[in-house]
């Protein structure tokens, strides 16, 4: 001991440091706590480890003391400031005259007091002080003091939950990433807390009951699993049932349902026993490291452990035993420090503080953003719309035209430029990322993975891809039909995906980017791509085509998207809801989009959406028809033409018709049917617009083009709702309404 | 009530989630703070504090982007800030939370749900060790 003089110098400056702080220490002060901590971890660190056992000890209880008043989990401040500084003193005579004073009146006076406040052996008498205190506020006390809150609540815990199920799958297959386990245990943790001050007692104790499973997964005392991540799903969605309920109560002032949460709290107590019991016990019994060290036998444990029962006050177990003489009160002291020093049973965690603490890498950096409510934004969004109108009106009166004024001409240019900035940031205002509907495919691929036992591993890409806000919600179902396909008819199953010598896993990916003004959607798998041959024998015995027609691979891959064309041979949970592909198709038409396939026998398939960034705005091209101009939207002509006179017939009982490449097309007039004058009649010296819709052609008979434009979609209200043939008006550059025409529509009128 | 309060300063409440932020701030007014800024993690509570003259940061513990804990080490290491009064906004069943940020230097903290009365006892607490 000797030796080590040199160090016991800066140990006293230290610790005298240390009895000076604890001095100082007034009753409620954590910063002085704090800071008396910090210094007896400090000192902690220059202890030979090998050094006396007892001061280890005194150190380890030091600091249980130092965090239980800081924790206010010692009844008495004063009693525990007063135990630090009993404590402080004895290292203080220890380390000035390098003895472990045992017998003085100080260690005495420490031993009792620590006994008094329940510490002594750590682990094995003290009373566990804490037990959750679960506030029981009843149900029917329901009174809701601030209704927008508790309404702002309602959407910020959703829009919280939403990133859950997709960090969850990401555990699945990371368990032990701190981060993502941060990331899906802070919305329960934050909805607890809200719910605590907004009196919601049902929805606190779901979120307590799943945040404190996560929490042993992020303290490391229990390893994810898939047993933890379906109780924790099941949870958002309960949870979300309540937000649901509370909404609705909310509006209808009616008292909120009581929610069952038996199961989740018998789940989660039942996936916290088996891993929970080691953590606990991590540290070790007394006994057990005694028997372990060699220090007693078990026998001398059991005669000591009865001995602790029968006598009065249950005494510490390592008294017992230096008093039978089985032990030296030194192993005693040795094994108390090795209990509280014993690791925590911490399964393969790297755990780094830092990460812990959920700075998170993987929650991107936003930059701040703000709520607004979305009708201001449609209002501004069709203001704008009205105002590069206004503008172009402006440019286009002709009084204006004739004057020339080189600085008129600029101002003007200059004014147009800003509007149609402005239009683009207010059109943008209205873009949100479709990464939010993309993870929701997360969940979703997860489940039907599990229900139609195929390994699945889903691969997202272009989250932050911006599509209009009206268009997410539009797409979303036809997106969940597609996925489940992929799944249920595109993957195979892990053992014929071996056998093709492709690995167990199949893979999806969900791509989303921007490619010429639209938003495509990639949904591609590596399945077994598409049964050319059960499609064509469908459709021939469905009669939708004729028996030795010949077709390339594509058109037969295009057939599964004819009306009520299914090839699935038996109806599955996952997919086989009757819907077939036609419905995508038309949903997708709809938004004035596009449907491709493209397929590879065994080696997947992919189908392409392509969509319009926003539905108020349609590439339109402006025809002229008599006085009249209208507008069709550009995605669905496929030609334009003046056809000769031989290639131009009329067919009894059918119409006219124009023959394009041996193609017999169908004509529609478009000045008979508005009934506009000055129409152009004859086809030869008109133009005909060939369009496409939902598979078919049909040729539209115009005077003119007058060019291509963007236009803004306006609902022609409620009276012309009926009209067959319109989709809306705009105003066109002119100031002039132009009518939008509706194919379906018109393909309707021509048929009638 | 309220005799080491200055209720003139500019509180900065740090929290992720809006709703929450919104319950801490009508508690503050409750006890008398008039002037708040709110920020929806650590970064945004740095920015505020690098453009205004706060005198008590009200800071919720488990936020992304910047944690409590790292804007409490920010605001200690920085000497303009090393004084500045932090109080911690955490949850119940989180110890090893609470004993590192008194470690780290917070100066009190509050446990989900407070009252305003409790909340306004810590400040007391607070800034009555300040004023000494």
């Amino acid at each position: 001991m000797a030796g080590k003089a040199p160090k016991s110098r800066e140990l006293i400056q230290g610790l005298e440091g240390l009895a000076l702080k604890v001095v100082m220490l007034e009753e409620g002060d954590l910063p002085g706590l704090g800071a008396f901590l910090t210094h007896l971890e400090q000192l902690q660190g220059m202890l030979d480890p090998e050094g006396t056992p007892d001061v280890a000890l005194l150190f380890k209880q030091l600091e249980e003391v130092g965090n239980k008043l800081i924790l206010q989990e010692i009844a008495a401040a004063a009693q525990g400031q007063e135990l630090l500084s009993q404590g402080v003193s004895l290292l203080l005579t220890w380390a000035r005259e390098n003895k472990f004073p045992t017998d003085g009146e100080t260690w005495k006076a420490y031993c009792s007091l620590s006994q008094e406040l329940g510490l002594g052996e750590a682990g094995e008498n003290s009373p566990k002080s804490e037990s959750e205190p679960e506030p029981a506020a009843s149900i029917e006390a329901q009174i809701w003091e601030d209704q927008e809150l508790t309404a702002n609540f309602i959407a910020e815990a959703r829009e919280h939950l939403e990133g859950i199920e997709s960090g969850l799958v990401h555990l699945e297959q990371f368990p032990t990433d701190l981060q993502a386990i941060n990331a899906v245990f802070r919305p329960f943790h934050t909805v607890k807390g809200v719910a605590g001050f907004l009196n919601l007692p049902q929805i606190q104790e779901l979120s307590h009951e799943v945040e404190s499973l996560l929490d042993e997964a992020r303290s490391g005392r229990l390893q994810i699993n898939a047993p933890i991540i379906d109780l924790t799903l099941v949870g958002v969605d309960r949870l979300k049932e309540m937000l649901d309920d509370l909404q609705e109560a909310l509006s209808e002032q009616r008292p909120l349902q009581i929610f069952d949460l038996q199961d989740i709290k018998d789940q989660v107590k039942q996936l916290q026993k088996p891993e929970e019991a080691p953590g606990e016990v991590s540290k070790r019994q007394l006994g057990e490291i005694l028997v372990s060290q060699g220090e007693i036998t078990s026998s001398d444990l059991e005669q000591a452990l009865k001995q602790q029962k029968a006598e009065s006050g249950t005494p510490p177990l390592g008294e017992i035993l230096v008093k039978e003489g089985k032990v030296a009160p030194k192993k005693v002291a040795r094994a108390l420090v090795d209990q509280l020093t014993e690791e925590k049973p911490v399964p393969e965690t790297p755990a780094s503080p830092a990460a812990a603490e959920g700075k998170g890498a993987g929650d991107a950096q936003l930059p701040p953003t703000i709520k607004i409510d979305l009708v201001k934004v449609d209002n501004l969004v069709n203001l704008m719309g009205e105002l590069v109108i206004a503008q172009s009106q402006v440019r286009q009166n002709p009084n204006l035209q004739d004057i020339n004024d080189q600085k008129l001409e600029r101002d003007l240019a200059q004014m147009s430029r800003i509007t149609s900035e402005l239009q683009m940031i207010s059109m943008s205002m209205r873009m949100i990322p479709i990464g939010q509907t993309l993870r929701k495919m997360v969940r979703l691929v997860r489940d039907l993975s599990r229900k139609s036992k195929k390994q699945v591993e889903l691969h997202l890409e272009g989250e932050d891809t911006e599509i209009d806000r009206n268009m997410v919600e539009a797409i979303y179902d036809p997106l969940v039909h597609l996925v489940r396909n992929a799944v249920d008819h595109g993957l195979e199953l892990p053992k014929e995906r071996e056998a093709q010598g492709k690995t167990p896993e199949g893979h999806l990916w969900l791509r989303a980017y921007h490619k010429g003004g639209s938003v495509v959607i990639d949904i591609e798998e590596d399945g077994r791509g598409l049964n050319r041959d059960r499609i064509l024998a469908k459709a021939q015995e469905r009669g939708i085509v004729q028996p030795g027609e010949q077709l390339t691979p594509a058109q037969i891959d295009k057939l599964i998207f004819g009306a009520g064309f299914s090839t699935a041979e038996k109806i599955t949970e996952v997919s086989g809801r009757g819907v077939g592909m036609d419905v995508v198709r038309l949903t997708i038409e709809r938004l004035q989009g596009k449907i491709e396939i493209h397929s590879r026998p065994n080696q997947g398939s992919r189908f392409t959406l392509r969509m319009p960034l926003t539905l108020a705005i349609i590439d339109g091209l402006v025809v002229k028809v008599g006085k009249e101009r209208y507008i069709l939207p550009a995605v669905a002509v496929r030609e334009t033409l003046r056809p000769a006179s031989a290639d131009y017939f009329t067919v009894q009982g059918q119409g006219e018709i124009i023959k394009v490449r041996s193609q017999l097309i169908p004509l529609l007039r478009l000045h008979r049917l508005f009934n506009t004058d000055n129409g152009e009649v004859h086809p030869t010296q008109a133009l005909v617009m060939v369009v496409e819709h939902e598979g078919k052609q049909q040729g539209l008979l115009v005077d003119d083009i007058l060019g291509k434009q963007e236009v803004v979609i306006k609902s022609l209200g409620e009276t012309f709702q009926k009209i067959k043939g319109l989709a809306g008006g705009t105003i066109l550059g002119d100031g002039r309404v132009g009518l939008i025409l509706d194919l379906a529509g018109l393909f309707a009128l021509s048929q009638a | 009530m309220g005799k080491n309060i200055d209720f003139s300063m500019k509180v900065l409440v740090a929290d992720d989630f809006a709703t929450m932020r919104k319950i801490v701030r009508n508690i503050l007014k409750q006890i008398g703070f008039d002037d708040i800024v709110e920020a929806e993690d650590g970064q945004a509570a740095m920015q505020v504090l690098r453009n205004e003259n706060i005198g008590l940061v009200v800071t919720d513990w488990n936020m992304p982007n910047m944690s409590g804990l790292e804007l409490l080490q920010k605001i200690r290491t920085n000497p303009k800030t090393a004084n500045l009064p932090v109080l911690m906004v955490t949850a119940e069943g989180l110890k090893e939370n609470v004993v590192t940020a008194v470690k780290a230097g917070v100066n009190n903290y509050v446990v989900k749900p407070f009252t305003a009365e409790v909340l306004q006892e810590k400040l007391e607490q607070i800034f009555k060790k300040l004023n000494s």
